[in-house]
């Protein structure tokens, strides 16, 4: 490997922007010669020292959400010779990129959402009955309250043609809530509907109409955004099995 | 880091006290987005907590690997993002990023007043290019793209502008 190589390599390191194939180049080229080592570290701690400076504190909540989702993520032990459970290569900074958190969490809601979309009909009965299963909770308790006062609650704002969509997502409900206010106000032939987009295409979510101000607030359960591109779009009431575009706000 | 690595979530919640602004701060100027950056935010703690024992503490810095890691997956989620959006929708025109004014974000000081005036004393060419990536959380691509440089160009300086900031800082990794 040419030191230009090298260089290239560690540049992309620092950026935070190595294929798997880059790193794998780099790790290995690492690993047989320590002064490559000893530069690909010294430029992550230059490019760390950059950024350390602009620190921002992030909202106070997700300490919470942060502590509770680690009660449920298994670490990493090491196994015989070093290595551990996950196949790491390498130690300190200059590691394989960890396979997504969320690619579990994916996979099921692909397979959730593949078996629910067998037919158009499958699909407005599954939605129906999610709204239903609200309308009917009769415990006492807030559904929707629940959603957002998670302690593993996350919000995403959706933006685009249309601002002041918020969609909150708990996993330990099993459910996300669609906000949203100073929304257009439809007529009875029409309807917003959610979509999850990923690999895959897009799946349908749930329909929702904001009432008279404008204003929504719903429930929708087994629905896992984790690893999607939420999209919003106007379909003819009842919603439609593809999007149709445009994709009015995403996030 | 080794209570956090051998299991002590009492310890991680400390560790989250300590690296939380510098990994927000980092996954932030990358994303722009508050909420796709907590989101994200959220992804890296949960990575740090996972991978715990693969940190080497002869290699760098608690903060340094974390770092690192928040602006990998950062970028992750841009190219995610923008590869799902493009498929879905290939002629819409996306709402640029609003434009994030860093400077109320500096901490101010003396660390922070070293590393601005070691990077103010690198050439300029190396300067501008170092700034856009790490203050203003630009891509590489993006910064060619802007500068109207080669890819490979962009490469370079960022490599010698770190090798002259890790001379100047004294970094230790």
């Amino acid at each position: 490997m040419t030191s230009d190589r090298i260089a290239e390599l560690i540049a992309l390191a620092a950026l935070g922007e190595l294929s798997v194939d880059e790193h794998d180049e780099l790790d290995e080229a690492a690993r047989r010669d320590q002064t490559i080592a000893a530069e690909l570290d010294e430029a992550l701690a230059a490019a760390a020292a950059i950024q350390r400076p602009h620190a921002e504190e992030p909202p106070a909540a997700l300490r919470s959400a942060v502590l509770a989702a680690i009660t449920s993520t298994r670490q990493e032990l090491v196994v015989d010779g070093g290595e551990t459970d996950a196949d790491a290569t390498g130690g300190g900074v200059a590691q394989r990129p960890a396979e997504p958190v969320v690619s579990f969490e994916a996979e099921r809601a692909r397979r959730r959402f593949r078996q629910g979309l067998l037919a158009a009909a499958a699909v407005a009965l599954f939605f129906v009955g999610g709204v239903a299963l609200v309308a009917t909770d009769d415990d006492g308790s807030d559904p929707i309250a629940a959603v957002i006062d998670a302690p593993d609650a996350t919000f995403r704002s959706l933006t685009g043609e249309i601002d002041g969509i918020t969609v909150i997502y708990s996993a330990s409900e099993g459910a996300l809530v669609v906000e949203g206010d100073g929304l257009a106000v439809l007529d009875d032939t029409a309807t917003y509907q959610l979509w999850l987009v990923g690999d895959d295409g897009a799946t349908s979510v749930g329909t929702f109409r904001p009432d008279a101000d404008g204003v929504v607030s719903e429930r929708f359960g087994d629905a896992d955004p984790i690893g999607f591109v939420l999209g919003v779009t106007q379909e003819p009431a009842g919603g439609s099995e593809s999007p149709t575009l445009p994709i009015l706000a995403s996030a | 880091m080794q209570r956090v690595q051998a299991g002590d979530d009492g310890s991680f919640a400390m560790l989250y006290d300590e690296l939380a602004g510098v990994v927000f701060g980092t996954v932030r100027r990358v994303l722009r987005d508050p909420a796709m950056s907590e989101e994200v935010t959220q992804e890296v703690f949960v990575e740090l907590w996972r991978t715990a024992v693969r940190f080497d503490p002869e290699r760098a810095s608690v903060s340094t690997w974390a770092i690192t890691m928040a602006r990998r997956r950062a970028v992750d989620r841009v190219r995610r993002e923008q590869s799902q959006r493009d498929r879905i929708e290939r002629s819409a025109t996306q709402r640029p990023p609003e434009v994030d004014s860093t400077d109320d974000t500096v901490v101010a000081s003396i660390e922070a007043e070293r590393v601005a005036r070691a990077v103010a004393e690198l050439p300029d060419e190396q300067r501008v290019v170092i700034e856009m990536a790490f203050i203003d959380g630009v891509s590489h691509s993006d910064i060619a793209e802007r500068l109207e440089l080669p890819l490979g160009t962009v490469k370079s300086r960022v490599r010698l502008g770190l090798k002259k900031l890790g001379g100047k800082l004294g970094v230790a990794p």
